[in-house]
Parts: C-alpha cells; sequence; structure tokens
C-alpha cells in the first residue's frame, strides 16, 4: 500500500524535476518572453492603498475621471521632514486631483535605492515615478529604461527651470539615439558647494572673513594662517577628504580640466590641467593644514571636526550649512565663502531628480504630479525645509528666504559657476578615490597617478563601450 | 539486503522539497549567471542581454585592477582564517578547561559579537579607527601622549582594522564549533595519558590537535568560503580604500553590477570567485584524505 | 585522579600551588580577551542609554541616563509611513521573527529529509546530490541576486513573506551537517528497524531524528542567526516599508552624512537581543550538536 502511493509520488516527484529543470533551460534561451508577463504584477500591488474617490464631491466636474493609484519612490529623503514635507505636498496634490492617489515611499540612501530600483526595472514591477541620482538619471536613460520627458512638462515649468539643470537635463550622448536631445529628468532640487567657516577661529588668528573669490594659492595661504593651537586645541586650517571628488575635483576644473573627452571618449586625465589642479589640492595636505588621515574621511568625521571647533573652514553643501545653523551658538560663528578660482570659477553641482520609467502606467497623471512638484509654492516649501535650492526660479524669487539669507546667497551665487561631473555612462568616482588617495598617501608620483589613472578609465570605458 | 526499485524511487521523495528549493533559488539563478557572465547587460536591462563570448573574462584578465583586488582577497583570508581559528581554539581551550568556572558567561561574551549585525558592528569599528581627533582609539593614544593615526588612509592600516573586525566578530563562532569538537573527544583517552607524565604542550600536540582535526578542517572549509566573499566591513568602513589597498571580489563585483551598470563583468567575477572556491575546496578534501 | 594528600604533602602542595597559579592565570586571560571582545558593544550600550547626539560620544559610562533612544528607535520608521500605517520599529520586528521562526523549523525538516537518504541510503546519483548541496555555500548571494529576484517577481511574491522565507528553507550547510550526524548513528539500527517493517518517513522521526537533537540545536541557532541577520535580500524582495527586516530597520539610523548614534546603539541593543536568548536557550544542544556534526567535515 505505501509502495504504491510511494512509487506515485517518486513519478510526481521525478516529473516536477524534470519540468523544473526543463523550464529553466527554457527561460535561459528566451529571456525575450519574460517583460510580457511582468507589466500584470505591478497592478495588483497597491490595492491596500486608500481608495480616493471619497473626496469627489468637492469636484463634480472630475466625477467621471476613473480612481487611479501612482507610485512614487524617492531615494534619498533620508531627514526625516524631507519625507514628512514631501508627505504633506503630495497630500495637497491629491487635494488638487481627486482621483489621484499617490502611494509615496521614501527609501533612505543608507538602503540602497538605486540597486532596488534597478532590480524593479529588471522585473517590471516599478513605482511610475522615481527620484534617483542625476548620474542615475542618464544611467536608465542609455538604458531606455525611462520616458523622455518632453512632452510631459509644460511650458511654464520648462521655462522657470535653474538654466544649468535646464541644460543637463537634456541628454546628451549618443549611446542611446532614441533619448539624444530629450529631456530625461525634472530636477527636484539642486545642490552646490561653498567654503563654510568658523568666524571664530577666524578671530582668534587675527584673519579677515573671506569676502570674494581667492585664487588656489589664497586660500592656502588663509589655511596656513588659521592653522595652529587654539585654547589648547589643535586647529586645521583647512578640513577637506579625499574619499569623493567632489572634494577637488574643481581644482581641475578651475584650470579648465575635465574627467572625460566626449568627443573621443576617452580619458582627458593626462592633461596639463590635471597637473596644476591636483598639485595645488596636494598642496594643502603638504602644508600640513589638513587633518590627519584626510585622505580617507568620511564626510560624516569632517562635520564633527568642524563643529567641535577642530577645522576653521570646510568645502560643504548647503544641507549641512543648514544642520550646523541650528546647532546652539552656530547661527553667529558660521560663515559662507566663494569656492576658489583660477582660469575658471566652477563648483561641483548635482541634482536630486524625477525620471518616469517607461513601464508606467499612468502616463498622464505622473505628468500632473511632475508639474505639480516643480511648481513655485511647492518647490518653495520642500526646498526650505530641507535646505537644498529651488530647481525653479520662482521658487527662489517669490520667497524672501531665498534672496535674503546670507546662506542662501552664498550657494545662490556658486550656483552661478557651477559645473556637473559630465555624464558619460562610466562612474569614474571608485576610480578617482583610489588614485587621488594614492597619489596623496605618496604611493604615486604626479606622472604615475595620471598614467594610472587614464588607463584605468580608459579600460573603463573600453569595458562599458568596447 | 536488496532495495526494491519503488523503495529507490521513494529516496528522490525525500529529496524532493530540498532540491526543488535549490534548482529554483540557486542552482538555476546561478546557470542564469554564469550564462549572463558570456553577456553585455545592466541589471535593468537584463531581459535583452547581449552575447559577447569571454569578453567579459578576457577584460578581467588583463585589467591590473582586477590582480590587485585578487591579491587583497586573498591576503585577506590569508590572515582572517588562520588568526580566526588559532583564536578560537585557544580559548575553547582555556574555557575547556575544568579550572574555569563561569563557562555558560564566557560562552555568551564571546559569542554576542557573531550575532550582531555586520552592519552595525562595522559602523561602530569604523569609529573606533576613524582619523584624526574623532577616533576613539586615537583619542586614547593622545591621551597616552602618543600620536594619532591615520588608520583608515593607511593602506596597512586599512587592511588590518578590515581583518580585525572579522576576528573579532567570528571568533565566538570558531570557539563554540570548538568546544562541541572537545566535548566529542572521550575523557578516558586523557585518563589513560596523564598517567605517564607527558607535559600539557604533548598533550595538545600529539592528542588533542590530532582528535580535533575534522572539526578544524571544516573549520578551515567554511571560514574559506565566507572570508573569499567579505564585503560588508569593506564596503562600510573604507569603501576598498585607500587607493585600492582594501577592495576585495565582491567589492569589484558590487562596483561593477550595481553602481556601474555593467552586470555581465560582475557575473564573470562571481564565476571566478564559484571556482576558486570549488578547486580549493577539493584541495582541502584531498589534503585531509591523504593523513 | 585523586591528590593523595597523606602520602607525598610537599609535592601536592607545590602542584597545589601550580594549579592555583594556572587558574588565575587562565581566568585573567579569558576577562581580558571578554573585556576586548566586548569594549564595542559597552560602548554601544553606554551610548544606547545616552541623550541622542550626531556627533558620537566617547564615553564608556553615560553622563546623563536615558531611555528615550529607545523609545525614539522604536518609532524612528514611521517617518517613513503615512497616516493611518504607522510604521515602528515593531513592525521589523515581527517581520524577522515571522521569517526566522519558520525559515528554523521548516528548514530543519526540509534539511534533515535530504540527510536522511544522504547518509543511510544507497541510489543512483546520491554523491553527486551531496556535492550539489556542497557547491550552494560557494555561490556569492550577489550573483544570483537578479535572477533570482526576477523568480520571485514571476511568481508574484513581491512583498510577501514568501519571498522572505521559502528561498531559504534548504541550506547546504544543514545537509551536510545534518548528513554527518546521521552518518554516526549505526547503520544497523536503521536497517533492522526498516526489516521490522517500519516506513522510512517513520524511521526518520522515530528514531533518526530523536537521537539528533543536538544537531537540531546547532541548526536551530544557525538557521535563527542566518534569517535574522539578512539584509540585501529583504532589501530587494521588499520594497513595501511594511515588509522590510529588522537589519534594514536598523540602517535607517545611518543618513547620507550623518549618524543617529544614539539611536543606531539603541536599536543594535534590541536587535542583538533575541539572538542572545536564543544562543542561551539552546546552547548546551548546540555545543553538544556540533559534536556529533561538523567533527566529521
Amino acid at each position: 500500500m505505501t509502495t504504491k502511493l510511494t512509487k506515485l509520488l517518486a513519478l510526481a516527484l521525478a516529473f516536477v524535476m524534470v519540468l523544473g529543470l526543463f523550464a529553466a533551460c527554457a527561460k535561459t534561451e528566451t529571456p525575450a518572453q519574460t517583460p510580457a508577463e511582468t507589466p500584470e504584477t505591478p497592478a495588483e500591488t497597491p490595492a491596500e492603498t486608500p481608495e480616493a474617490p471619497a473626496e469627489t464631491p468637492q469636484a463634480p466636474a472630475e466625477e467621471e475621471k476613473e480612481p487611479v493609484t501612482i507610485r512614487f519612490w524617492q531615494a534619498g529623503g533620508d531627514t526625516v521632514s524631507a519625507s514628512t514635507i514631501m508627505r504633506l505636498l503630495l497630500d495637497q496634490f491629491e487635494n488638487d486631483y481627486p482621483w489621484i492617489t499617490v502611494d509615496y515611499q521614501a527609501i533612505p540612501w543608507s538602503n540602497d535605492p538605486e540597486t532596488m530600483f534597478s532590480t524593479g526595472i529588471a522585473s517590471g514591477d516599478i513605482a511610475d515615478v522615481l527620484v534617483v541620482g542625476d548620474s542615475k538619471a542618464f544611467i536608465l536613460a542609455s538604458e531606455g529604461n525611462i520616458l523622455p520627458l518632453d512632452d510631459m512638462l509644460t511650458e511654464e515649468t520648462k521655462d522657470d527651470m535653474i538654466d544649468v539643470l535646464k541644460v543637463d537635463s537634456v541628454y546628451n550622448s549618443n549611446l542611446n539615439p532614441d533619448m539624444t536631445g530629450k529631456t530625461i529628468y525634472a530636477p527636484l532640487y539642486g545642490g552646490t558647494r561653498a567654503i563654510l567657516y568658523n568666524k571664530e577661529i577666524f578671530d582668534y588668528f587675527g584673519v579677515d572673513y573671506p569676502t570674494e573669490s581667492m585664487t588656489h594659492a589664497e586660500l592656502l595661504e588663509m589655511a596656513k594662517q588659521l592653522t595652529g593651537d587654539m585654547d589648547g586645541k589643535h586647529v586645521y586650517g583647512y578640513g577637506t577628504r579625499a574619499t569623493t571628488s567632489e572634494q577637488w575635483i574643481s581644482f581641475v576644473w578651475d584650470y579648465g580640466g575635465e574627467i572625460i573627452d566626449t568627443a573621443t571618449m576617452s580619458a582627458a586625465t593626462d592633461s596639463e590641467a590635471w597637473t596644476k589642479g591636483v598639485s595645488d589640492y596636494m598642496a594643502f595636505y603638504e602644508a600640513g593644514v589638513v587633518p590627519e588621515g584626510a585622505s580617507a574621511m568620511d564626510a560624516s568625521t569632517l562635520l564633527n571636526m568642524f563643529v567641535n571647533g577642530e577645522v576653521a573652514m570646510f568645502w560643504a553643501a548647503v544641507d549641512y550649512a543648514q544642520a550646523i545653523r541650528v546647532e546652539e551658538g552656530w547661527e553667529e560663528k558660521l560663515g559662507v565663502a566663494a569656492l576658489p578660482h583660477e582660469d575658471y570659477s566652477t563648483c561641483y553641482t548635482g541634482a536630486d531628480v524625477l525620471v518616469v520609467p517607461a513601464a508606467t502606467q499612468h502616463p498622464e497623471e505622473t505628468a500632473l504630479l511632475l508639474n505639480y512638484l516643480l511648481s513655485t509654492d511647492a518647490q518653495a516649501t520642500y526646498c526650505k525645509n530641507v535646505g537644498f535650492f529651488p530647481s525653479v526660479k520662482s521658487a527662489s524669487a517669490a520667497d524672501a528666504y531665498f534672496t535674503e539669507d546670507p546662506i542662501q546667497q552664498a550657494f545662490a551665487a556658486a550656483m552661478e559657476g557651477c559645473h556637473f561631473y559630465g555624464n558619460y555612462g562610466v562612474s569614474t568616482g571608485s576610480i578617482l578615490r583610489a588614485n587621488i588617495q594614492m597619489f596623496l598617501n605618496g604611493d604615486y608620483t604626479m606622472e604615475e597617478f595620471q598614467e594610472h589613472l587614464t588607463e584605468e578609465i580608459n579600460t573603463a570605458i573600453q569595458e562599458n563601450f568596447g | 539486503m536488496v532495495v526494491s526499485k519503488r523503495e529507490k524511487a521513494s529516496y528522490y521523495l525525500f529529496l524532493l522539497p530540498a532540491y526543488l528549493v535549490f534548482t529554483v533559488f540557486i542552482f538555476y539563478p546561478m546557470l542564469r549567471s554564469i550564462y549572463l557572465s558570456l553577456c553585455k547587460y545592466s541589471m535593468s536591462s537584463i531581459q535583452n542581454a547581449a552575447f559577447v563570448g569571454l569578453k567579459n573574462y578576457a577584460n578581467l584578465f588583463k585589467n591590473n585592477i582586477f590582480w590587485k583586488v585578487l591579491k587583497n582577497t586573498a591576503i585577506y583570508t590569508l590572515f582572517t582564517v588562520p588568526l580566526t581559528i588559532a583564536a578560537g581554539l585557544f580559548l575553547a581551550l582555556l574555557i575547556n578547561n575544568r579550572l574555569v568556572k563561569r563557562k555558560t558567561a564566557y560562552k555568551v561574551i564571546y559569542y554576542v559579537p557573531y550575532v550582531s549585525s555586520m552592519v552595525a558592528c562595522a559602523i561602530v569599528f569604523k569609529l573606533l579607527f576613524d582619523s584624526g581627533t574623532n577616533g576613539i582609539i586615537n583619542q586614547i593614544l593622545m591621551k597616552l601622549g602618543l600620536q594619532p593615526v591615520g588608520f583608515l588612509s593607511s593602506n596597512f592600516w586599512a587592511m588590518a582594522v578590515v581583518i580585525l573586525l572579522s576576528v573579532w566578530k567570528s571568533l565566538g563562532y570558531v570557539m563554540i564549533i570548538y568546544l562541541g569538537g572537545l566535548m566529542g573527544i572521550p575523557t578516558e583517552i586523557y585518563e589513560a595519558v596523564s598517567l605517564d607524565s607527558i607535559s600539557p604542550w604533548q598533550k595538545l600536540r600529539y592528542i588533542t590537535l590530532p582528535l580535533l582535526k575534522p572539526t578544524t578542517q571544516f573549520l578551515f572549509i567554511t571560514q574559506i568560503i565566507s572570508s573569499f566573499q567579505v564585503f560588508t566591513p569593506v564596503n562600510v568602513m573604507t569603501s576598498g580604500g585607500p587607493g585600492y589597498a582594501t577592495t576585495t571580489l565582491v567589492s569589484m563585483l558590487y562596483e561593477a553590477g550595481f553602481k556601474d551598470g555593467n552586470m555581465g563583468k560582475a557575473s564573470a567575477i562571481a564565476v571566478i570567485i564559484f571556482v576558486v572556491l570549488t578547486v580549493l575546496t577539493m584541495i582541502q578534501n584531498k589534503l585531509g584524505e591523504e593523513d | 585522579m585523586k591528590k593523595e594528600k597523606i602520602q607525598i604533602p610537599r609535592e601536592a602542595l607545590l602542584e597545589q600551588r601550580k594549579t592555583r597559579l594556572f587558574k588565575i592565570l587562565i581566568n585573567m586571560i579569558l576577562i581580558l580577551g571578554a573585556v576586548i571582545m566586548l569594549l564595542p558593544l559597552l560602548w554601544m550600550l553606554a551610548t544606547a542609554f545616552t541623550p541622542n547626539t550626531r556627533i558620537p560620544p566617547l564615553s564608556l559610562i553615560p553622563k546623563s541616563f536615558t531611555f528615550e533612544n529607545f523609545v525614539e528607535a522604536w518609532n524612528f520608521p514611521s517617518a517613513f509611513s503615512y497616516g493611518d500605517n504607522k510604521v515602528t520599529m515593531g513592525t521589523f520586528f515581527k517581520n524577522s521573527l515571522i521569517s526566522t521562526a519558520l525559515i528554523t523549523v521548516f528548514g530543519i525538516i526540509v534539511d534533515s529529509l535530504a540527510a536522511y537518504v544522504l547518509a543511510f541510503k544507497t541510489f543512483p546519483g546520491k554523491k553527486l546530490f551531496y556535492y550539489l548541496a556542497l557547491s550552494t555555500l560557494m555561490i556569492p548571494v550577489y550573483v544570483t541576486l537578479v535572477p533570482e529576484y526576477l523568480i520571485i517577481v514571476k511568481l508574484g511574491w513581491v512583498n510577501t513573506y514568501k519571498a522572505l522565507i521559502i528561498p531559504f528553507l534548504a541550506s547546504g550547510m544543514g545537509i551536510t551537517l545534518f548528513r554527518s550526524s546521521f552518518l554516526s548513528v549505526s547503520k544497523e539500527l536503521e536497517e533492522s528497524a526498516k526489516i521490522d517493517g517500519a516506513s522510512n518517513l517513520r524511521i526518520y522521526a522515530t528514531i533518526v531524528m530523536p537521537i539528533s537533537k543536538p544537531t537540531i540545536g546547532t541548526m536551530f541557532i544557525l538557521k535563527a542567526m542566518w534569517s535574522w541577520d539578512m539584509y540585501i535580500w529583504p532589501l530587494v524582495v521588499s520594497t513595501d516599508i511594511n515588509m522590510k527586516t529588522i537589519q534594514i530597520g536598523l540602517n535607517l539610523f545611518k543618513g547620507l552624512n550623518t549618524t543617529e548614534w544614539g539611536y543606531l546603539c539603541a536599536g543594535m541593543t534590541m536587535a542583538i537581543l533575541p539572538m542572545v536568548i536564543v544562543f542561551l536557550c539552546a546552547q548546551k544542544q548546540f555545543i553538544s550538536g556540533l559534536q556529533a556534526g561538523a567533527v566529521k567535515g
């Protein structure tokens, strides 16, 4: 009796296993079949979200509209206020468009949201709108995974965008000819860099506050004057770190250097401008005006040292300025100055941007959301709270906070000379980090540094496109 | 005993649940990854991967960074595994000693790091060894009148700190496994020997260690496998720096696949890791059989 | 090993003194080691009870004592959820507990079933099956991540417990450990039961498993720990904050530029506790299970 059952089961098992293997093999050979089936999944997921039509009586004209739920995933929103403010704005949006419900989710950077988005796109289970870093937007566009926004954004919105962001939002590569010349993202906010300084330390060493942009050498001279013992504590004149190139790439840009020559699609790092810029940066290390171990330092370490009065000046984004000024006594102590310059006056800029995955089911409603988030009021409200710079001109003009606050003004000025990394479809971040660290630590001479850097970037280009 | 065919077929039923899970969630994805390592694709374009043959492998083999990274991984493994095993054995021998009381307390204390989240432990270690005056170890050094050390900016120290964290974290696990092994040694053996007056060192060298050999071998294999895939401590503490000093195979894989969007390269690295580990395990097994 | 004090008092005295010195020495080494091992964790505890800052406190004794961090850490995730849906650390705990419990219980059954035939029976492909189980240990998780995730999507398991549990029901480690532990059960015992007419399933359930309690204890702890520690997988398959697990929750305290040290340490303390309790409960079984299992490699 048992044996009969066993035999049956054994047969079933063998069948299932063979079937499983067969299916597995079949899948490998015909991956093209997969996407056709996937779009069903996302439609099911938001089933739990509350129904919107409860509010319809307020807007009888829209009564016939079918209720729609759009999913909105934001990478970042780390600061508690950022996601709270975003939710408030979305509530307002839902009020304006009662048939739309926004299912919003902030994924902090520490939870690696871009990995999550990529796997989501691979499977077709992805939100209708994403917030990503601007370089990720470029990669997504190159892969053909996001929609062009030219028809989604209204003329009004497009005209209002800050110039640098408008330029950067246009896909200028030939990697994906379908997207060339199209707008690939709508910037949620812009961020740039300026020098933050501690007025107390300047007073102690009798150094005048910086009023206008200095040359690299003048900045170094000032850092030297600010280095020394103050009330039994050692103060470093200049805080920096080589863990992200945002801290030093401006020194190269200021001489006209670039990472990649887009015309030939090859590394441009063996140029004279690189030699000059990187030597200028190295001079700070050689002069002993930067903290011990600066080449491998973390952003938070530098921030701590600055707040503890161990660093006189450092180079940071506007959200740092906001975080510092709320600390006790810092409203008076904190100063903001322009970055240094040489032939050019440049400064690193980045933006967190809205993109629309190609898999979206609701392009119309999504377009409404994009234009709403780039409206004057939404931008002013959001940016005032998170501390970054609005991506539309009308928002920064409308609110006195952006025009009169000295810190905001300093950053707004920096925005004029700003410079994007340039989106090449190759992330050079770890290559730049490794090589500059080896140079700063004395493992490489300048020649070796430039040689290795150039070779490694060219290898990366070749691996990604060759 | 003669076994009927039906009976034999029923054995596969016992295997079914486990190997069904393996097939769907490990073997099939692995086979697909092996195939994908011959393709050019990014994570989000996996559905239309383009076949490029052995190009990903060829690129890796002529890339200097790959060899550097392979060397780093080997160095990390070479230090972490013997150190962890030696320290774990030492502790197990001490705790197993009949003169030691409060054994449970020691076991728990040494075991706690192993059950703590790796991400969180790495964050704490990073703070301990942070550069400048921000690091706790440096503050202590300065209080003792010594110069602060740029732990994470020095090629040597950065790797040493990563190894230290790994040893600290898995020490307790090795110790516990050895305690299990020590329990398996019948006390009669020691009692028989202790009549003859041999030194404790001889006892260890000629009785305990040989009897613990299977445990040691098990630990070597499993520890090498996990060390070769080290990622989290590096990613949190050093991002692979300074330079490429602490970049390991899996951190290179992660960088290529998840940051650069070059999943073909990432899959190729993974296949290489798999092959290296298989070969190492086979050598280990051979060595074990020979004695 | 009784010391015969009356016959040779001097040597015994010497022996006794030597033993006492030795005892002090080992205990000192163990205590010193314990302090070094615990230092980072003591700092964590101290910070958990110190008012939260973004600048890490450097003391091992809290300057002012507070429970605030635990409350704040518990409620912190609610910043990422809205309306009536209040996500707390409790949500993450619940998810981790459910998946850990199910993976542990069912995983042990699945592994031991396979190990049973691998240990006692001969059949075609036996060796192959054993090596296949071993090979699963060598596959880096980051590589199979995307294809594996695609399967989860096809099955419609995104944001479900199924995705967190089912892929981990079988483990190569479990199969090899159970197999070597079963090998130490006398084969004759199994065969004689077979001759008595008991079915394989019965022998497995009534003879082999009860003898292998220690190995079950070992796997219980190992599996519980692995599932509790899962990070990258839930990150990818749980896009909904309601389905995230404890390790992802802990990472919330680490912002892009700043870390909420007090909350992080309080959260870590809470996350470690269940595993310490599991270890305390099962440690005797755990260790003797290793004796039965791991020893044979």
